[in-house]
């Protein structure tokens, strides 16, 4: 006789059983669980207590302004907000053009985004008068994109070119070229050394990842290479890269950059972008190259069988696969240079970090028992967390599409 | 002694691929030893032997898959040299099926199929993908088109690999060993498309260890050890009187 299908052995589900089981399964766990939540529970209900009683958050407040843009021109704030509003809107519109699948995660991002845009605009509304119209636009333009994108999905065509325009013209708000105080065509040059604080992490973590993301495919290719010359120069620069800290390259970059220029002397800003670039580039061939080497061969091998040339095997074939197996090591790479961004500082830039410091470092913040290190500090890791911890959830989400169905 | 001249050397019909005084190495290991052999218009040519015995090297060479050393090989009165146009010219018309599938596990299975038609004969998207759909209800899945690879059996995944290289329509087809990584339930299926190739005429080079297929649609057999090629006759020859003392023993362990 055929033995009857039978129902799984029923496990007890919820929260208490779950701690049953997890916590309190024996006496030893019990007492060490105990001991846990309380440490845990003593160490969370400190911090709030401080934060909300003892903290004193004028400092930050006041600086708010300083920490965003820096010494950039108060009557010029409008540049600045309007390379937010080209990001936002493109964001939206690439939100509103985005279908299921990976396009669920842009979307996901963006609403993160809208999120985070809005509370800054609340904030503005009551607190801060001179942009708060600002800030309004950049909710407009956010929602105006993605309903833009929904009525005319063509656009997807030109939204690549879109993104690609939206950094010089960023880059134009932000600097200025051409006009002066009574030159009307041309917007009035902002020296990089005015702006700073998150706008420039940002602009400076957003062309990072960028740049060093194809440079550091081409290194891991390179690094491939049948010809011995590519390939020797590849291992060489990856390596020599990988043998010193980033802030011993940023210092390089600042003295040798005019050197190989011919004494040119970029401004420190392209110093130290051009620095964590190449330094950024070198790991990311390495996460390639890892994505390469666990590419089985036979993948190749059916792609030249098939006719495809090299360039197309490498495009359509290779690369997708050798990318997404290594996305969780990219995302860890991009999330690291977003922090690393602080360390321009030694070079002279004012981001995020260094006008914090700054700012705790003010005579006014001298009279503050203790100064207002620590709720500056509080705010930074609210502020770096929020993004590192956004871009690991898209990670997560990528990771979770693009295993769907495939192995 | 007859039939192996004859067989080595088949009169009348076309031939598309001439193999002659091929050697190949690896380093300084000699895999293929001055190995000749010609295949017709629409023969189908079995190839046997035991493990490491240079078969899978010896059809990988046909498409360049491997690089020889020594000798010529001509398909379809195109010599495989070092000129990459040449290489892109063969490979467009052999298809190549692997014992792995080889299949791509990002693309869905028309993606899979209408790839290289794109790309390489740089056919129209629509053109592509209803030529696909013809040569998927071939192998009977054109159900699956919109699936990815791991949703399917390896048994539907090979079937899905044929019609790939089918859609290039390649003069010449090569199989290296297709059935082995297949669990036996469905290894039927499998051979049942090849078969059928078989008998619509393709031309076929075959490594495979499945000897009804063989004796069911196969002109030739060619019995290699030792990256030689031992033995050369119709089946009936091998199964009923095979010359060579390894021959013989080959075919006693796999019959
Ligand atoms: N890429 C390679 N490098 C070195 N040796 C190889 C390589 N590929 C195959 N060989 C060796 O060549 C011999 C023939 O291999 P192969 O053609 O795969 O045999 P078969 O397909 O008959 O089992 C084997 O001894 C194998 O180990
Ligand atoms: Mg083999």
């Amino acid at each position: 006789m055929l033995q009857p299908a039978l129902p799984p052995p029923v496990r007890e589900t919820g929260t208490l059983a779950w701690m049953r089981r997890n916590l309190f399964s024996n006496l030893w766990n019990a007492l060490i669980s105990v001991v846990a939540l309380v440490v845990i529970a003593w160490g969370v209900l400190s911090l709030l207590n401080w934060m909300v009683f003892a903290a004193n958050w004028d400092r930050v407040w006041a600086n708010l302004r300083l920490m965003s843009i820096f010494r950039y021109p108060i009557e010029l704030v409008w540049r600045p907000m309007a390379s937010v509003m080209i990001v936002i809107f493109l964001f939206g519109m690439s939100a509103g053009l985005s279908k299921d699948g990976t396009g669920r995660i842009v979307r996901s991002a963006y609403n993160w985004m809208m999120g985070f845009v809005g509370f800054i605009t609340l904030v503005a509304l009551f607190a801060f008068p001179s942009v708060r119209f600002l800030w309004i636009a950049v909710v407009v333009l956010g929602v105006a994109g993605f309903w833009l994108a929904r009525a005319v999905p063509v656009l997807a065509k030109a939204l690549p070119w879109l993104w690609i325009a939206s950094w010089f013209v960023s880059l134009f708000f932000l600097l200025g070229v051409g006009g002066n105080g009574n030159n009307p065509t041309g917007l009035e040059f902002v020296p990089p050394n005015l702006w700073g604080g998150i706008i420039l992490t940002f602009f400076f973590s957003v062309t990072g990842i960028v740049l060093c993301f194809p440079l550091g495919i081409a290194l891991a290719l390179g690094r491939q290479s049948k010809l011995p010359a590519i390939k020797y120069f590849c291992i060489f620069y990856i390596e020599i890269i990988r043998g010193a800290p980033l802030i011993t390259w940023l210092f390089t970059a600042s003295l040798l950059l005019p050197l190989f220029l011919g004494g040119i002397r970029p401004e420190a800003i392209i110093r130290a972008q051009v620095a964590i670039v190449l330094f950024a580039a070198a790991y990311m061939a390495e996460n390639v190259r890892g994505g390469l080497q666990a590419l089985p061969k036979g993948q190749r091998e059916a792609a030249h069988a098939l006719g495809l040339t090299p360039w197309d095997s490498m495009r359509l074939i290779i690369l997708p696969q050798a990318l997404r197996s290594v996305i969780p090591a990219i995302v860890g790479l991009f999330i690291g240079l977003f922090k690393d961004t602080s360390l321009i500082t030694i070079v002279g830039l004012f981001d995020l970090f260094a006008v914090a410091l700054k700012v705790a470092t003010q005579p006014e913040s001298k009279l503050i028992a203790g100064g207002i290190v620590r709720e500056l500090f509080i705010f930074m890791a609210i502020f770096y967390w929020f993004f590192c911890f956004r871009m690991s959830v898209a990670s997560r989400q990528l990771e979770q599409e693009l295993g769907l169905g495939t192995r | 002694m007859d039939s192996v001249v004859s067989a080595l050397a088949p009169t009348g019909g076309q031939t598309i691929i001439d193999i002659s005084g091929l050697n190949k190495w690896f380093g300084d290991f000699h895999v293929l030893r001055n190995i000749n052999m010609s295949v017709n218009k629409g023969e189908v040519v079995v190839v046997i032997g035991p493990s490491g015995s240079g078969k899978s090297t010896l059809i990988r060479c046909v498409n360049r898959l491997e690089e020889h050393q020594q000798g010529k090989i001509v398909v379809d009165d195109i010599e495989l040299t070092d000129d990459v146009r040449n290489i892109d010219k063969i490979r467009r018309e052999t298809g190549m099926v692997f014992q792995q599938f080889n299949l791509f596990p990002h693309l869905t299975v028309l993606d899979n199929v209408t790839l290289a038609p794109i790309r390489v004969r740089k056919m129209k998207k629509s053109e592509a993908e209803q030529k696909a759909m013809y040569y998927l209800e071939k192998v009977k899945i054109p159900e699956q088109a919109s699936k990815f690879p791991g949703q399917l059996s390896g048994g539907q995944q090979q079937r899905v690999a044929i019609a790939r290289a089918l859609t290039m329509e390649p003069k010449v087809m090569l199989f290296d060993e297709p059935t082995s990584a297949l669990d036996p339930e469905v290894v039927g299926e499998v051979l049942e498309v090849m078969v059928n190739l078989a008998k619509e005429g393709m031309t076929m080079i075959v490594v495979t260890h499945e000897m009804g297929f063989a004796r069911e649609v196969g002109d030739r057999v060619v019995f290699m050890d030792a990256g030689q090629i031992v033995e050369v006759g119709t089946p009936e020859h091998f199964f009923v009187n095979p010359q060579e003392e390894r021959t013989k023993s080959f075919l006693s362990k796999i019959l």
